[in-house]
């Protein structure tokens, strides 16, 4: 974990938190952020844009630890800037559904997606 | 005055006391199977898996399936109301349970064994308190099991409408099958009170 500020993790929580809202589950993601958590979720917006079938949305980590640094960066760089207008509320309810529980896990610091076999590796 | 301080103090008591048992976590219930509560006008088969559900147009105004890994089979009760249906393995179901340590007391040998595992009385150790909470029990208002044959439904009841939870197990079966949701207490009768389990034709 190098050079993550809160500044960055409060970012990717609203971020997830929109999200969260956008699809219309409940209740929101509250959990506290770490490298996991952002992989976590930089792997459901990845398969949200697939449903949808909206160009990628998440360039691959290329290089960067998947993490806290790489997905705020990607928040700078304004990759999420018009996200909602673009995905389908059924396919990030669909996605929230199946990742939610690896979420929890992440943000508990207890397990990570399958056992931690990284899906971007 | 002294009547008024005491008067306030066990306000504040009583306060205390309701604040902590307002919401104990609740343990799995048994209940019965449902029946469905009106006959079957113009029901169409819709079949998810091994699932076979009798969904007619006054339960449900579209259904959709999209060609995408996680995306299942979607249900749409109206303009705003939509529950999923989605498939898992058991391996992967549980992998995130049997690499984690501190999870290490949950079962994962059979799903059967986990969910009851999940309704017993919160155990004074943070590894059920976690799987009790990751799982959404923790939270939920009941936990309800219904059986039919060698089909079980364990219900995550939440007092979100749209936050509810299902899981369909088939004894002897590889995959589990999640209904997430707006599933109201009417729409469980209408997709359980006609399911039926088949073969894949």
């Amino acid at each position: 974990m190098y050079g993550e500020t809160e500044e960055q993790k409060q970012q990717i929580k609203e971020l997830i938190q929109d999200y969260f809202r956008f699809a219309r589950v409940h209740p929101v993601f509250d959990g506290e952020i770490n490298d996991k958590v952002a992989e976590v979720f930089g792997i459901m917006l990845d398969e949200t844009s697939k449903c949808s079938t909206v160009f990628k949305l998440v360039p691959g980590p290329a290089g960067l630890k998947p993490g806290i640094v790489w997905l705020a960066t990607q928040i700078a760089q304004g990759a999420f800037r018009n996200m909602f207008s673009q995905i389908s509320v059924t396919c990030a309810r669909g996605v929230i559904f199946k990742f939610r529980r690896e979420l929890d896990m992440a943000s508990m610091g207890v397990a990570f997606l399958h056992g931690g076999k990284s899906k971007w590796a | 005055m002294g009547i008024k301080i005491r008067t306030i103090i066990g306000a504040q008591l009583l306060w205390a006391l309701a604040v902590n048992f307002s919401h104990a976590e609740p343990v799995l219930q048994d209940m019965q199977w449902p029946n469905s509560a009106t006959e079957c006008e113009a029901c169409l088969p819709v079949q998810f898996g091994p699932l076979e559900m009798q969904l007619s147009p006054s339960d449900v105004q579209k259904v959709l399936v999209i060609s995408s890994e996680h995306s299942g089979l979607n249900l749409f009760f109206d303009e705003n109301q939509h529950a999923i249906f989605q498939t898992v393995s058991v391996n992967e179901r549980f992998a995130s349970y049997r690499a984690s340590e501190k999870l290490n007391c949950v079962p994962t040998s059979s799903p059967i064994e986990f969910f009851e595992f999940l309704g017993k009385p919160a155990q004074n150790d943070s590894c059920s308190e976690i799987a009790r909470a990751v799982e959404g029990i923790s939270r939920a208002t009941d936990y309800l099991r219904y059986q039919k044959g060698s089909l079980q439904i364990y219900w995550i009841k939440s007092t979100l409408p749209e936050a509810q939870y299902l899981h369909f197990i088939l004894e002897d079966s590889e995959e589990i099958y999640q209904l997430s949701g707006d599933v109201s207490e009417d729409t469980f009768r209408a997709i359980v009170g006609r399911l039926n389990v088949v073969e894949i034709p």
